[in-house]
Formats: structure tokens, sequence, C-alpha cells
């Protein structure tokens, strides 16, 4: 209803054609670019872009064979064709690390309730260290048992982020840490509807399919 | 243009409609505004409805009694942790200020953010210092069940108080919706009939456009054929002779054509605006037909007269006007048009023929009146002559004498009876004679007809017959005088041209003798010289004889049948004449006569016996000495003296002062004449009135009725005879006795 209604306006406005229903309409839109612009400017980001958001360079390359993690395991890929323990990728945060970082701040008011810079490896590379690029959706799974699908392509047309630091610092569980899905909050215009759910924390799991 | 007139209004009306229809959409459109800001807000607020996410206090709590349990169990200090950091971030969670949306209330966001500041610095302690050991462990521990316990209320309560608040938000936005549903119903009812007003006024727009454009050509058709007519009038109007002349209602001329302008010699521009009376009229133009003008315009009527009217110049002409009022489409009178034709060669002609018919007349007039002085002057001698030698006849004379003097005689009845037939014959012209319808007896009018001609036949050794049908009855009415007339005539006729053989009289009655009316057949037949079949009709014309010599041989004026058929006709009848040269005539007269039951009077027949007269006291009224001479001669004949007195006023004093039985009055006379003095008899108071009798040279009818009226008894017309003398003598001692 709330995106037919200017459809309902707009013919009258055409009939009427006056001039203070124009302005009305003006008030009407403003009210409602939240929805409109979505469409936009979606799928305007790119590689250049995304490159622009890199902070540190990986030295852990897809295709690479992926070493037991040494270190305390923070995510597990299940359904790829890389794997480093029995069926799994496991993760540690160093391995994270290597995969190469990007950041960027966004109006974190799901969780944090405020604006924060995070910073992590792109979901899309670690996707195809994890061989699993291929697939359509993420099934994700949190510490809390909370679980959400997430496709594909998400991590392919978004510089969907796994963000392992917080304004630069680790995050513990209560947190939000280890591991949680960063999405931009500008310039993509993601419906929260959709989306917001799929800001996973706390992350424990992803199992592609 | 009158055509087009009217689509004002209805073009109005489009309009005030078109703008009513403008300020509705900008009224809705104004209401959509302000209603679609106010919604918007709302919607915002649904949207937060949908976007907030409830189930974190459902989470925190289920999270806190995990940690709860984990506590209560002594689960290993790990989970116990995890617990905490799960709780922490739960407790973080739901006091964000996006719970807002979830609590529906600033209030109790700020209630949440109590509690997490109740968990940070009053419960969190405890559940880390009960991962320590010893007693203080284990009082931390149950501290921390307690103030799990009691947060985990806290965020049921929250809960609760949120979730009312959401279903009253969800209440409102579902208001909203449905004030949405209806905003957008009711714009959509009003967006449907402004599109139906629309399509109305465009509907209707298109047909006045049409129907205007329709007028608009048949009325610019109708000026271009009215401009063809008018163009067509036009010249008609100037081609035409006749004068056309154009008023106001008050007669002020407003427009005149070319013919006009050339028969009056006056021009538009000088006339125009001048009363067509006052320049068009002169001396011989009648007033009398000016006021019948006058008046018919007065009265909005048309009027067609001739009158004489006055060129510039002063020249007369006449003219045949034909004025017709000209009334507007309401029926107003707007003036008046006429058509003046030039008549003066057929007015000028109409004037000879009238001065000639009123010459003729005149002349006519002249004729008649010469006529009757001559008939008056003539008979006047002839009765002194007619009177002395019948007078003379009765003296002793010898053979010879006796044979001039019945010549002489002869001579001067047949000089009367022209004179006669010419007067007859005058009146009918004129038609001035009058009928009686008194009754008579035919017999004895027959029989007296008859005997007038015995002596004659007898001396032409001629039979003469007549035959009476039983039938007819002893009285009729009608004119005896005039029918004695006219059979004298026709048996005179017979007996005039007869030589021998015989003139019979039959009278016939035809069909029932029963009826009211009776058709009397009269049919006189002779065996004399007859007439040519082909000369018969010439007959009853006047002047016309058989024989146009036969005046010479037989005599006679030729005015006989003439004047018998126009006597006859004017009493009803008809008369027709049947002949053969050499075998005979018959002369048919029929006649149609109204029953008379009673008797008629009982006259004395002449011939029956002379009546014994020598007592009566008469008194002759008589100017001219020799008529004195005749009279008292006759009267003397019969045994009378009467006494004499030479006008009317003698007359009156002889009756006043001696008795009289019998006046023989003269019409004519100086001092006092006849009709004037038996007025005066008449008004004296006298013991016995006296039988007068007019004596008259005025022989022409219609003079009986009037000395009738004046008083007479009876009459006897100059010259007198003395058969007539008698006859009045006989009848005024019957009427004296039956009086």
């Amino acid at each position: 209803m709330l995106l037919t209604r200017p459809s309902y306006v707009r013919p009258a406005l055409a009939l009427l054609a006056s001039v203070p229903l124009l302005l009305g309409l003006v008030g009407c839109s403003a009210s409602g670019d939240d929805a409109v612009g979505a469409v936009a400017v979606a799928g305007a980001g790119g590689d250049d872009e995304q490159a622009d958001l890199r902070v540190s360079e990986a030295t852990l390359h897809p295709g690479d064979p992926v070493p037991r993690p040494s270190g305390k395991v923070v995510l597990v890929v299940r359904g790829g064709t890389t794997t480093n323990v029995g069926d799994e990728l496991r993760l540690d945060l160093a391995q994270l690390d290597s995969l190469g970082t990007v950041e960027y701040a966004v109006d974190d008011d799901l969780a944090t309730g405020g604006r924060a810079t995070f910073s992590g490896p792109l979901v899309r590379t670690v996707l195809e260290l994890a061989g699993a690029d291929e697939g359509t959706t993420m099934r994700t799974e949190a510490l809390n048992d909370y679980l959400v699908d997430v496709p594909v392509t998400d991590a392919t047309e978004l510089p969907l982020m796994l963000a392992t630091r917080m304004n630069g610092k680790r995050m513990s569980v209560a947190n939000y840490g280890p591991t949680r899905f960063v999405y931009p909050t500008e310039g993509y215009g993601l419906d929260p509807v959709t989306y917001d759910p799929r800001w996973i924390w706390q992350l424990r799991s992803i199992e592609v399919e | 243009m009158r055509l087009l007139r009217g689509q004002g209004p209805r073009g109005v009306a489009l309009g005030v409609l078109g703008f009513l229809m403008l300020a509705v959409s900008v009224a809705v459109s104004a209401d959509l505004v302000v209603g679609s800001r106010d919604t918007a807000r709302r919607i915002d607020e649904t949207q937060a409805l949908i976007e907030a996410d409830p189930r974190t206090l459902g989470q925190v709590q289920r999270e806190l009694l995990r940690l709860e349990l984990l506590l209560r169990e002594r689960a290993r200090p790990a989970d116990v942790r995890l617990g905490e950091q799960f709780v922490t971030q739960r407790v973080r969670e739901s006091a964000l200020p996006k719970q807002r949306d979830v609590l529906g209330s600033q209030a109790l966001v700020q209630e949440a953010q109590e509690v997490e500041d109740r968990w940070l610095t009053q419960v969190r302690p405890y559940v880390r210092e009960s991962l320590g050991k010893g007693d203080r462990a284990a009082d931390a521990r149950l501290a921390a069940i307690e103030g799990i316990s009691r947060l985990e209320e806290d965020y049921n309560t929250l809960a609760a108080a949120g979730e009312i608040n959401r279903r009253q938000q969800a209440a409102a936005a579902s208001e909203t919706t449905a004030d949405m549903l209806w905003d957008m119903r009711r714009m959509l009812v009003l967006l449907s009939l402004l599109f139906i007003a629309g399509i109305a006024f465009t509907v209707i727009g298109a047909w006045l456009l049409v129907r205007t454009n329709r007028h608009r050509l048949s009325a610019l058709r109708n000026l271009e054929e009215l401009n063809e007519e008018l163009t067509f009038y036009s010249r008609v109007v100037q081609a035409t002779d006749s004068a056309l002349v154009a008023t106001d209602r008050m007669g002020h001329v407003t427009w005149v054509n070319e013919a006009f302008e050339r028969t009056t010699g006056y021009r538009l521009d000088e006339i125009r605006g001048r009363r067509a009376a006052d320049f068009l009229t002169g001396e011989t133009t009648s007033r009398e037909v000016l006021r019948q003008i006058d008046e018919a315009g007065a009265r909005g009527l048309p009027i067609r007269t001739e009158l004489a009217q006055y060129t510039a110049d002063g020249e007369e002409f006449w003219v045949s006007l034909d004025l017709s009022p000209l009334h507007s489409d309401a029926g107003e009178l707007e003036g008046f048009f006429g058509v003046l034709t030039d008549i003066t060669e057929r007015h000028e002609a109409e004037e000879l023929l009238t001065a000639a018919r009123q010459a003729a007349e005149a002349s006519a007039q002249e004729k008649a009146g010469f006529l009757a002085t001559m008939s008056h002057e003539i008979r006047t001698p002839l009765n002194a002559v007619l009177g002395l030698t019948d007078l003379l006849l009765l003296t002793e004379l010898d053979e010879e004498q006796r044979d001039y003097t019945e010549t002489a005689h002869q001579s001067g009845n047949h000089l009367l009876a022209l004179v006669n037939d010419v007067l007859d014959y005058s009146a009918l012209e004129a038609g001035r004679l009058e009928y009686a319808n008194q009754p008579f007896s035919m017999a004895q009018l027959l029989d007296e007809t008859l005997t007038m001609f015995v002596a004659n036949a007898e001396a032409k050794g001629i039979e003469l017959r007549l035959r009476q049908s039983p039938d007819v009855p002893p009285a009729l009415r009608g004119d005896a005088m005039r029918l004695r007339q006219v059979l004298v005539n026709v048996v005179g006729n017979a007996m005039k041209f007869t030589e021998q053989g015989s003139v019979s009289v039959d009278c016939d009655l035809v069909g029932s003798p029963w009826g009211h009316r009776l058709e009397v057949v009269l049919r006189v037949t002779d065996t004399g010289i007859g007439i040519p079949r082909w000369r018969i009709p010439d007959l009853f014309r006047s002047f016309v004889r058989g024989d146009a010599s036969s005046t010479r041989q037989y005599g006679g004026t030729g005015l006989g049948l003439a004047i018998s058929r126009r006597l006859v006709e004017a009493m009803g009848g008809t008369i027709d004449l049947e002949s053969e040269v050499g075998v005979g005539t018959t002369v048919t007269i029929r006649m149609v006569h109204d029953r008379v039951e009673e008797e008629p009077p009982p006259v004395p027949r002449a011939a029956q016996a002379v009546l014994d007269h020598s007592e009566r006291r008469v008194l002759v009224a008589e100017d001219d000495v020799v008529n004195q001479k005749v009279v008292v001669r006759m009267l003397g004949r019969i045994g009378i003296v009467p006494t004499v007195v030479e006008n009317g006023r003698e007359a009156v004093e002889a009756v006043r002062t001696g008795a009289f039985d019998t006046i023989l009055m003269d019409v004519e006379m100086p001092v006092m004449d006849g009709l004037r003095a038996v007025r005066l008899i008449r008004d004296t108071d006298l013991p016995v009135q006296p039988w007068i009798v007019a004596l008259t040279a005025n022989a022409l009818s219609g003079d009986r009725d009037r000395f009738l009226a004046a008083g007479m008894d009876d009459y006897v017309s100059k010259p007198v005879t003395l058969d007539a003398l008698s006859g009045a003598l006989d009848r005024s001692r019957v009427g004296h006795v039956a009086g």
C-alpha cells in the first residue's frame, strides 16, 4: 500500500494539473524517498569503489591452500570446496585478517546504537577462499542460535563485510563479536525490512548451499 | 445574429461549472496535500513498527533465564562467562534508542536503560564474582540469581508495556490505514465524479460548439438568402412604374422608390419626414377622401381610394392609392405602405363619361317632362273638341253635317288614343305605372269590353263572339283597368286587321277551379290577315307593326302590343301570339288571379239603364271656360243643372253654404287647387259629405293614389266624355248609397 499510494495520486495530479497539487506531490515524495531512492542507486557499487575501502592487502588468496587454524576458531565455513578440518573450513582471526581487510563507517543503530567504523574481510573474499562463491544461499548461524539465510549475491554485489573489529577493537561476544555481517548504510539504499535481519552478529558459521 | 443569441447564458453556465470543477479540484488537492503529510507521518510510525524487532526483549529474557540456569547448576565458569556476555549483549541491545519503536515510548526506553544500568552495575558484578571461590562467590551467586530473576521480571513488565504500546500504535496505524482507505475512496469517488463531469463537459461543449457552428452557418445562409431576396425586392421596387411610398405610424415619409420621385418630382431627401398629405395635395384633392385616409390610418386599416395629387411643379394628377398598414412581428403598427398608380387618363375618361351620362339623364328627364306637359297641353283642347263634337252629334244635323262631325269626332278619338298610348308608354318606360289588386268580375269586364266593339263589328260585318268557361269564378282579384286596357288593345287589333269572318274571345280556367290562385287564359282569335312568323318577335317591341306599310293603312302608334306585353308581364302574366298569314291570329293571355270569396261590388252597367240624375245637386269646379261649357252641356244632357265655381276656394265656400251630392273637381286651378279644396271640404263639418270626383288631365299613373289620399272618391280623366261622366255619376250614386 505504501508503494501504490503515489500511483493513485498521480492520475489525480495529471487530471487536475493544478499547481497546489504539484506542490503537494513534492511534500509526499519527500516523506517517501527512502523507498524510492533504493532502486535508483542499487548496484552502483563496484570493485573500484570497494578497492577504495581496502585497508590491508591480502596475504592469503583464494585458491591458496588454507592451513588449519592456529588460534581460536572464529568462523566455520561449510559447503565450500576448500576445507582444512574435515569438511569444514575453520578460520581464526589471523587468517581472516590475512584475507585483506576493508573498513567503512555505518549507522549501527541495530546493534550498538550509534555510528561506528567496522573493519574486516569482505564476505565475498571468505566465500572465494572457501570455494563456495558458486552457491546461492549462505545459511548463517550465530552463537546465540540465531539463524538467517543470506543470498550469496549480497556478498558478490555488495561490499558485505565480515567485521572483525569495531572502531579498531576486537569485538567481544557482549559487544556483538567476535564476527558479524556489516552492510553499508549509505549509498545503496538497502531496505531495512529485508536487510536488517541479515545483519547477523556473534556469527559462528556459514553454510553455503 | 439573433439566432446566436441565447448561447450566452449557456456559455456562462458552462464557464461557471468549469470554474466550480477547478475549485473542487484545488480543494481536493489541498485536502490531499494536508492529508498526505499526516498520512506520511503515520506511515513512518507504521514503518517503524514493521522494522522494530520485538524479539530483543524476549531474547534478553531468554539469555537471563539461561544464565540463571547456568548459575543455579553451577555450570562451568566459561559457560557462565559466555552466558553473561550474551546477557550483556542483549541488555545493551534492549536499551538502544531503536527500541523506542518496540516499546512504543521514550519512557520505556529510559526504563530499559535503567534496567541495563542495573545489570551492569548491580547484577553483572555478582555474576562475575560468583565465578570466584569461597563464600563470597556463593553469596554472589545467590545475589546474581536473585538479581537476574528481578531483571527478568523487569523485562517481562517492559515487554508487556511495550506490547500494549505496540498494539495501540498498530491500532492507530490500522486506523490510519482505514482513514487512508477512506480518503482514497473519497478521492476516487471525487476523481470519478470529476472525470464524469469532465467527460460530460467535453461532450456538452463539443455539442454546443457543433450546434453554435451549425447555427452560425445556417444564420449565415439565411443572411445570404435574405440579402439576395432584399436585392431582388429592391430591384423590383425600383423597376416598377407604380410609385411606392413607406411612412411611419404618423404618416411621415420614410422611403419612396424611383417611380415615386419620377411621378411626383420630389426627391426622397426633400420629403423624408414630411407628411405626404402636406405636399401632395392641392385644392382639387377631396377633403372627404383625405379624411377617410386619416381615419383608416388612425385605425390601422388598409384603404383603397382615388384622389387628385399634385407634383412638385403644381401639376394635378390623379392616382389610385392603395394604402396598407405595416405591422411588426409583434403585431404593432409600424407604418404604412402606399402604392400610387397614375390614373389621370382613366379619371379624365370617367369624368367625360359621367358628364355624358348626366347630360343624357337630364335630356331624358326633360323629354319625360316635355311629354307630360305636352300630353296635358294636348288633352285640354282635345277635351273641348271631343266634348263639343259629342254634344254636336246630339243636336239636329243634316246628313252631311253629321258625317263631318262624326269624322271630326273619330279623328279626335284617334288622336286621344295616340296621346294615351304615348303617355302609357312613357310611363311604362319610366316604370311609374302602379297596379291595383282589387276584386273585379271577369264576366263583366269581358262584356263591357266587347260591347265597345259591337257597333264596329256590325259596321264591318264581322261576327264578335264571347265564350266564357263556367269554371271562372264571379270574383277575382287584380287590376281590372289594366286588364281591360290590354284586352281592348288586343281585341281592337283583331278588329282592325280583320275584314271578314269573326273575332272570338274565349275565357278559360286552367287547372283546379278550387285553388286559391287561379290561372285564367284569355284567347283572342281572329280570321284576319295574319302575320308572318318571322315578324312575330318584333311585334312586342315598340313601334313595330306587322307591316311597316300598315301604319299608313291602319293607323295607330304601333305601341299597342308592346304596351300590352309590358302590362301583362308587370301583372305577372304572359302574352303570346300565334299567326298564319291569310288564316288569322290568336293572342293568348295568361294571368294568375287570387280568388275572392265575397262578391264584387255590383256596378250597374251603363248599357242597362241610364239612371235619372235630375234630382242630383252637382257642383262643378273648373277654371277653364271651354271645359266648364263642355261639362255643363254634358250634365245638361242627363238632366243635371250644376252649380259652377272657378276655383277651389269658391268650391269650399259653395259647399259650406249649400248642400251638394256630388262635386266634379278640376285638380289644377288657380287661387286654390282641387286637392287642397278637397282636404278643406273633408275637414268641414257637414251633415253629409259630398261624393267628390276629380277631373284631371294629369293622366299619369300615381296621380290616382294622390287624389284618393287627398280625399277624392273617384276620378275621371280628361278629356271628359259623356259616357265617362255618366259612369262616374252612376258610381257616385251607388257609392253614396252604399256609403
